[in-house]
């Protein structure tokens, strides 16, 4: 008796783990399939003399998928300069009207942080265009406005600092996003597919910089483009266009000559919380620490 | 009528300090604060379910299927909770077809449906033998479900038995580590993220997974006691005590690593603490109070009833108040760490108060549905695939 | 032998893994992938959304006067949209898009309230550093509209073309007088005010006001400058008014 039941439960024994290996080998190759899509799969069997995995499809060849745009020429940086920044708000406006991003208080590609140091204080005031008080001032969440309320106040020292999404080298928002909607470019801007993007804000959590928001018309998250598509036509993003004291410096880092390179070369620059290891795209002149 | 019922999809956190322009809405609501809620409950009720059927410890016995329908109830729940918070949740498939392995969030979609998977081949497999019962039995549609649900086979021999038991054993030992994946990928989420000061911690994971396990444990409790009560059975009292000490057990463990977290916290007095001190004594002060209050009491509670050695009904009934309370205690954990975190700005210079709404998918109302919800799917189980010991079962 | 629920268990956790292969063959986006783990295809759908924001230079056809005026004077640097712009009224920029660039009607919408409108960039407030003119609203303005005194096109004339000085009467200036005269400066500061050497500063666009006195001081000696003196001292009061707005209306690029 016991010997047919070991019989049978060594052969049972058997038979399950093989069933059971099978299965687990079967998803382990659909897991390593996911990874790669057909189309990569067949590009990279097209392409085996190259040394590069030239992509198989016409439309995006590896100069970039623009047309008469090549994104491995580009290094695009973002300079700003907080002691020309005269708080004029004319940036926030010129970037919601040119990327259509909502006209309320709450969601911002782009904002202007104001420090205010009083006599007597170490810490500083701050506030942005967003503060009630300033919207108070405006008369309207879309009308952007500093109000004038230190005015009887002894101020020691004050600036403003514009702020924008940093462009990251290391993006902790292009790490977090599940499915892949967010993705840094080979010519250094941080892009997001609207048709992909699933509206978890996972990414608007992981941004140090508080640089993303949730659009809730379009239900996915946003943010600044470096306006894209007005870059890769050899023009400045609108907020550098409309600064009008060149608060905000936009160029190529490839080119030595450009506005970027001179701004860098030309002042002791900083980025924001460097310790994050993001490696932020925005090189600012003229914050002090307090600046977070 | 309409102007005090607010829409809670966009609403503007009122703030004191200096926050970021786009921290004025909260992006993760009430539905984020259930959902690792109801996860939690479905690694508890399965890690005592596999108390019995891996470790074989008879004391559980009593609970172990009901324990499974539990986990399947809450499991089925938890997605919904997801899929309501997001802008587009007809693209979440995205998470499948193109996960970005980089993320945490792109595991989960793996790990949970693994763990569905496995959690209803658990339950088939326990469930079978009544399965195959029932479909001989019952008439009508029903007689067709379980029909189906037989795969065709009546087959109850000793030799199939075996099987079974063999898948059940393994099924449940590999469901322990998939249910601390499950629940442990919630913590690493907030933990892992450097953006925010009361997220970033390494114990998150193990604190989530922990509290997790208490929450589970304590709703099984209720869940055990309240159905007894409805259908006047008596409770297995070997079963209650042993459902103490395992509660005993990971409270204890869940205890100490969340003062640790504070304690280092506050020893540490890094840059952002002042916002930190504000945050606590401002919006969270009362989640703190529940957490701590309702956490401490019951431990005090069950500690009593083991070293008494209590029975009866002092037992049942200290044993579902400390239940009662140690889901208030984990679910205004979740709303400290998932709200809270959100209201210390990332300026580290401000603190929000976020006050949910009413109506609207982020909304008070829609939350407690859900959670009701899956209480109402749990009946609907215990019906359809009955866990008390009616049919003989050969474990 | 394999009891038969597992066979068919088997069979239909096989058959869930094959669908599983067949969506992620089928589902993903055919762009997807192709440069890294995202849809190619959208940095083309980016790249080519709409330019609404036009260069100035593109209204010089439209408001050839006002264009002429305000690429003269210093406020070259605000660009148009930046006082012509209705705020918050989305579907009116589609006329400021110039996306047909026959548009020979490409209206800038009316620049809002001036008083509100210019304090904006030029309201005394905290933060604004010294460079920047600024004033206090109230008692500058007296509550008049800025556009009584200024042309908001080139704010250091006044509407009628007049410099402002810094008293704040207008006064009447010759520039064409000024522009005989500068043929003096021309040999260091350059005919147009933007002079080749290092050593001469640029006087192009400085402001009128401050010319005047910078001239004035080098006539009195309080500023001590052997070359300057001796110009200075050349050049009678109505002189220095003269030149100098004809500096100041130079432009600085």
């Amino acid at each position: 008796m016991s010997e047919t039941n070991t019989c049978k439960g060594q052969a049972s024994r058997r038979g399950f783990i093989s069933l059971l290996g099978k299965m687990c080998a079967t998803t382990a190759v659909c897991s390593g399939v996911g990874t790669v899509s057909l189309e990569s799969l067949a590009a990279a069997a097209s392409s085996a003399a190259g040394p590069a995995a030239a992509p198989a499809k016409p439309e995006f060849p590896v100069s970039g998928p623009v047309p008469e745009y090549d994104w491995t020429k580009h290094r695009w940086a973002f300079g700003v300069d907080a002691t020309r920044c005269i708080g004029c708000l004319r940036c926030v406006e010129a970037c919601k009207v040119e990327n259509n991003v909502p006209f309320n208080a709450q969601d911002f590609r782009t904002w202007v942080e104001r420090y205010v140091y009083l006599e007597g204080e170490d810490k500083p005031r701050v506030d942005s265009q967003c503060d009630p008080v300033n919207i108070a001032a405006a008369e309207s969440a879309q009308d952007y406005r500093f109000s004038n309320r230190y005015r009887n106040e002894k101020v020691t020292k004050s600036f403003f600092v514009p702020k924008l999404c940093n462009h990251c080298e290391n993006p902790a928002c292009v790490q977090v996003c599940p499915v892949g909607a967010t993705y840094k470019t080979p010519d250094g801007v941080v892009l997001i597919d609207e048709k992909y993007c699933i509206g978890c804000r996972y990414c608007v959590q992981a941004c140090p910089y508080g640089a993303r928001y949730f659009n809730e018309e379009t239900q996915t998250t946003d943010k600044c483009t470096w306006c894209y598509h007005r870059i890769t036509k050899g023009l400045k993003p609108a907020c550098v266009d409309v600064c009008p004291v060149q608060a905000r410096v936009f160029g190529d880092l490839n080119d030595p000559a450009s506005d970027i390179s001179l701004f860098i070369r030309s002042h002791q620059i900083s980025v924001l919380k460097p310790w994050t290891g993001n490696g932020p795209h925005v090189f600012y002149n003229g914050i002090d620490g307090e600046v977070s | 009528m309409g102007a005090f019922m607010p829409i809670a999809d966009f609403i503007v956190s009122p703030y004191s300090g200096y926050v970021y322009p786009n921290e004025t809405v909260v992006p993760w609501g009430v539905l984020i604060v259930i959902y690792p809620y109801i996860t939690g409950l479905v690694a508890g009720a399965f890690i005592v379910s596999s108390l019995y059927h891996t470790f074989r410890m008879e004391s559980f016995k009593p609970v172990a299927r009901l324990a499974l329908l539990s986990a399947l109830a809450f499991l089925s729940f938890a997605p919904a909770a997801l899929l309501s918070h997001l802008g587009h949740p007809e693209r979440s498939v995205e998470a499948i077809w193109t996960a970005h392995w980089t993320s945490a969030f792109a595991a989960f979609a793996y790990v949970a449906g693994f763990y569905a998977i496995l959690l209803v081949l658990e339950i088939w497999f326990a469930f079978r033998v009544d399965i195959v019962a029932m479909s001989q039995t019952s008439k009508g549609a029903l007689g067709r479900l379980y029909r189906i649900l037989t795969l065709g086979s009546t087959d109850v021999s000793e030799h199939a038995l075996a099987y079974d038991r063999k898948w059940t054993q393994v099924l449940a030992a590999v469901g322990i580590a998939a249910a601390f994946g499950l629940h442990g990928y919630v913590g690493f989420v907030f933990g892992s993220l450097k953006s925010r000061e009361w997220w970033s911690s390494d114990l998150m994971p193990i604190i989530f997974i922990l509290s997790a396990v208490v929450s589970g444990v304590a709703v099984l409790v209720l869940v055990y006691v309240v159905s007894s009560k409805v259908r006047k059975t008596a409770i297995d009292e070997n079963c209650m005590a042993g459902l103490a000490r395992v509660l005993w057990g990971f409270l204890l463990v869940t205890i100490v690593v969340e003062t640790l977290e504070y304690v280092e916290m506050f020893y540490r007095r890094l840059e952002g603490i002042a916002m930190i001190k504000q945050l606590i004594a401002g919006p969270i002060s009362t989640g703190i109070a529940i957490q701590a209050l309702f956490s401490l009491l019951p431990f005090a509670i069950v500690t009593m009833l083991l070293a008494r050695k209590v029975r009866g009904n002092a037992l049942i009934g200290w044993m579902s108040v400390s239940s009662v309370l140690l889901m208030s205690a984990v679910l205004a954990m979740r709303w400290n760490v998932v709200i809270g975190g959100q209201e210390l700005s990332k300026t580290a210079k401000g603190v929000l108060t976020y006050i949910p709404g009413l109506w609207g998918r982020e909304g008070v109302v829609w939350a407690i549905t859900l959670l009701c919800g899956s209480f109402v799917f749990l009946w609907i189980l215990a019906r359809l695939l009955p866990p008390w010991e009616r049919v003989r079962m050969s474990e | 032998m394999v009891p038969k629920h597992i066979r068919r268990l088997l069979l239909i956790l096989g058959v869930f893994a094959l669908l599983f292969v067949a969506g992620k063959i089928y589902f993903p986006p055919k762009s997807f992938g192709v440069y890294g783990h995202y849809p190619a295809a959208s940095v083309k759908d980016i790249a080519e959304a709409r330019i609404t924001y036009r260069s100035p230079d593109s209204f010089s056809a439209d408001y050839p006067k006002e264009y002429e005026t305000w690429s003269s004077g210093i406020h070259k640097v605000v660009k148009c949209q930046i006082c012509h712009t209705t705020v918050g009224m989305r579907p009116n920029m589609a006329s400021l898009a110039g996306v047909a660039s026959a548009s020979t009607s490409a209206t800038l919408p009316t620049a809002g309230d001036p008083l509100k409108l210019c304090v904006k960039c030029h309201e005394k407030i905290a933060g604004r550093p010294d460079y920047m003119p600024q004033i206090e609203v109230d008692s500058h303005s007296k509550g008049q509209s800025c556009t009584a005194c200024h042309n908001p096109h080139s704010p250091l004339f006044s509407s009628s073309g007049e410099p402002i000085t810094a008293s704040g009467g207008a006064v009447t200036v010759d520039i064409a007088a000024g522009k005989k005269l500068s043929a003096t400066c021309a040999g260091c500061h350059g005919p147009e005010g933007v002079s080749a050497a290092a050593m001469f500063p640029n006087i192009a666009c400085q402001k009128q006001p401050y010319l005047v006195g910078a001239l004035t001081e080098y006539q009195s000696g309080k500023r001590g400058n052997p070359i300057m003196g001796g110009v200075a001292k050349g050049l009678s009061a109505s002189d220095i008014q003269n030149v100098a707005a004809y500096f100041a209306g130079m432009s600085c690029k």
